[in-house]
């Protein structure tokens, strides 16, 4: 049975179908303007609250990887410092042993090895005070003050600066002075800096056995830096793993938000073109339904 | 049968044409009136007479103007405008709402990641003014997150508020007009008249009432119409009962302060909050209680779990002066309740930055562990999913993700049930307009049809004319 139809039920259906016709057009250029599929969390919730998530993630992780970065430069340096160390020890052992090992050199030839090893001392001292955005590598947490003074003494301490490298992971960036150093807290440890006044002393003195003792320490201490620059090696890994990893984080994050919230171009562009013409169809079709005067064809 | 009976039925033919032309013209002036329903001429032919054994028949007249009317359509959508008022008032408030909480706390996660990473910057070099000073900035710019974040749901709520006094003000000037309706009708109906256009108006209001507050509709033996709104009467003949609305005490969902609903009876007034669950009514104290509400509580979680957090291990820390105990954010004790309105910097924090804890050891300005710790803390998860529970615990992030999914799955959800209801009622309409609705061209023909007879009753007049004359010429 066909249903009756009133004219007031004609204008409102027209309306409707412009009204809905209309509302798809605006929708559909909205996503071509901003070519985005999910802009309000209401239009898909799971998907918008992986890629808030995941937008948050990237944020943080953005920080992360720059602190990643600070951490290998960090370092870098503390690296750059245990092999200038290795050096300057490496030259002192050399002097050492050859004016412990010459039997026909004296005490005069001590003192002419005695200035190139006060040198190589003062370097040392030096190099163990070197420091990074204002933070000493061998100090710990003692930042206003040097590691150690022109006598050796250590004013640092044991704390270990950690930066965070991936989201929850820290890796210490500095040195132990009392340990790579000092030797302090190692089995067999040495002392560098007494090894060398020891050396200084022997050289100053005459004292040939002194000069000879200190050759031990010296090739201990080597053993110490290499420690020490294998703990830096571990580290530099991890780094450039974490950076790796917020590589990979930020490539499919982005992907992921990418695919979670852009809209396909070609679908938002031939879903606009189909909208539009639904809805000049509307309006064609209703226009001719509604200027079909009824009254003035039959009251002729 | 007389000459003059031809001329008295061509009369009542005229006369009946004519009334029928009259409600024709009607119906076509009232095509676009909203709730308008078409009238027809109920015609009846009169007795006939019987006159030398042979019947005839003495015309035509107009029994009754009737409206088309059909009473079930008019009941389903009473029954289906109650729940397409809810849904559309809370799928429009709602959809309003999701944007202002997409955009605060797409703001207020900013400022969070801002916080933690500055953090995470100053751990770096704890002793750096510049960074001291940035994480003393991001920290305000996190209060003002929270706060503004919990004042746009404190102005939805306060909003959604005023709109209860409002539709409250609605129901009650249409339960007026209905009451007075009942007495109008009544007394028309004693004078023997039919008030079509009256009822007319009574069942359109009684629809839109309907859209407002959930209903049922009575009918007493007089015909008047027996309304209640939320199981409290408001019109009972020509008598109607006022809703209030008043501030009132926490309960369930609702926060103190919020609107209650009340009935103006004989007595005291008494409170119907809880039998509204449908309409406009209903629809703005749900989606205050059961979505502004929860979100705002889930807010203060977030707010009062960040200040307990931050403290905790900022209150362990040590400033570069080598005092600790200090709290970072102001100390909220155990409540829970208003944190996000409370949320702020302590007062020490907020004079000077370098009292800022970073490090854990005593005279160890480099002790960048408390700094790290903090920053940790957004990598945490110790938040509730949100307020439907679970034991999943999520980040600070994602627990501020959760609050603004939640307002979106709520509105999702309202937005398919409004265009559910309005599929529903539209269709109800369409039934309607399609039954009772005037169509231009039934009634253009209708009129030539009334106008053929009319024309035709005059013709049988003149022919009756015609007959009189040539009888009374016989005279001559």
């Amino acid at each position: 049975m066909t249903a009756r139809v009133s004219t007031s039920q004609m204008f409102t259906n027209a309306q409707n179908h412009i009204t809905t016709a209309r509302e798809r057009e605006v929708i559909s250029s909205n996503k071509a303007a901003t070519q985005k599929e999910v802009t309000r969390p209401s239009q898909a919730p799971a998907d918008w609250t992986v890629a808030a998530n995941l937008r948050d993630d990237l944020t943080v992780r953005e920080t992360v990887a720059k602190n990643a970065r600070f951490a290998h430069s960090f370092l870098t340096a503390s690296e750059n410092t245990l092999a200038q160390m290795q050096e300057l020890v490496g030259r002192t052992y050399e002097l050492a042993l050859q004016a412990s090992g010459s039997a026909t050199v004296g005490p005069e030839q001590f003192y002419h090895v005695l200035p190139e090893v006060q040198g190589l001392y003062d370097n040392l001292i030096q190099t163990l005070n070197t420091e990074f955005a204002n933070r000493p590598v061998f100090g710990g947490f003692q930042s206003h003050q040097k590691a150690f003074d022109s006598e050796g003494n250590f004013h640092g301490d044991d704390g270990k600066i950690e930066v965070e490298i991936d989201r929850g992971l820290k890796v210490p960036v500095n040195l132990s002075g009392s340990q790579i150093v000092l030797g302090q807290g190692l089995e067999r440890g040495t002392n560098l800096i007494a090894t060398y006044q020891d050396l200084l002393n022997g050289l100053k003195t005459g004292d040939e056995s002194l000069v000879r003792s200190s050759l031990d320490g010296f090739s201990r201490v080597v053993d110490q830096i290499s420690l020490g620059r294998t703990h830096i090696a571990g580290s530099m890994t991890e780094i450039q793993r974490a950076l790796d990893n917020h590589q990979v984080h930020e490539e499919q994050g982005k992907k992921v938000v990418s695919q979670l919230e852009d809209a396909d171009p070609v679908k938002v562009f031939s879903d606009l073109v189909r909208d539009q013409t639904v809805l000049r169809a509307a309006i064609d079709t209703n226009a001719k339904v509604l200027h079909n005067d009824p009254l003035d064809a039959l009251l002729r | 049968m007389s000459v003059n009976d031809i001329l008295d039925v061509g009369q009542r033919g005229l006369q009946t044409q004519r009334q029928s032309l009259s409600t024709t013209s009607n119906n076509i002036a009232n095509a676009n009136t909203p709730g308008y329903s078409r009238q027809k001429t109920q015609l009846v032919n009169l007795p006939a007479q019987s006159i030398n054994g042979l019947t005839i028949g003495s015309g035509v007249e107009v029994k009754k103007v009737i409206r088309v009317h059909d009473e079930f359509v008019q009941k389903q959508l009473v029954d289906e405008n109650q729940n397409f008022g809810n849904s559309k008032i809370k799928a429009e408030t709602l959809n309003r709402f999701e944007a202002l909480a997409t955009q605060e706390g797409s703001n207020l996660s900013e400022t969070i990641n801002r916080f933690f990473n500055d953090f995470r910057e100053l751990s770096n070099n704890v002793e750096n003014p510049s960074l001291r000073n940035v994480v003393h900035g991001s920290a305000q710019s996190l209060v003002r997150g929270f706060k503004q974040m919990n004042d746009s749901l404190e102005l939805g709520r306060r909003e959604l508020d005023l709109r209860v006094g409002d539709v409250a003000n609605q129901i009650n000037v249409n339960a007026r007009e209905i009451a007075d309706l009942n007495s109008t009708i009544v007394q028309s109906e004693a004078r023997g008249e039919t008030p079509n256009e009256l009822y007319d108006r009574r069942d359109m209001l009684i629809r839109d009432l309907a859209q407002k507050v959930d209903l049922q509709v009575t009918e007493d033996q007089r015909g008047q119409k027996t309304i209640l709104a939320g199981n409290a009467v408001i019109v009972q003949g020509a008598d109607h009962f006022e809703l209030t609305v008043r501030r009132s005490a926490a309960e369930g969902e609702r926060a103190a302060g919020s609107m209650s609903v009340f009935i103006n009876g004989s007595g005291v007034p008494r409170e119907i909050t809880h039998s509204i669950k449908n309409g406009e009514l209903g629809g703005l104290m749900q989606a205050r209680d059961h979505v502004i509400n929860p979100a705002m509580r889930h807010l203060d979680k977030i707010a009062y779990q960040v200040t307990k957090k931050v403290n905790e291990i900022h209150s362990e820390g040590m400033g570069l002066d080598g005092v600790s105990n200090r709290n970072f954010f102001k100390e909220l004790g155990d409540e829970v309740e208003h944190a996000a309105f409370k949320f702020g910097l302590s007062d020490e924090i907020n004079e000077n930055h370098e009292k800022i804890a970073t490090g854990f050891g005593d005279g160890a300005p480099g002790d960048n562990r408390a700094a790290l710790a903090i920053a940790d803390i957004q990598n945490e998860k110790f938040l509730p999913a949100g307020e439907l529970g679970g034991t999943v615990l999520h980040s600070v992030n994602e627990s501020l993700n959760n609050l603004v999914a939640q307002v979106g799955i709520s509105t999702q959800h309202e937005t398919q049930m409004f265009e559910h209801q309005r599929a529903i009622v539209d269709q109800l309409e369409n039934y309607r307009q399609s039954y009772s609705g005037v169509s231009l061209e039934e009634e253009a023909v209708d009129m030539i049809k009334y106008q053929t007879v009319f024309n035709a009753s005059a013709k049988a007049m003149k022919v009756g004319e015609d007959l009189l004359d040539t009888i009374l010429s016989l005279k001559d």
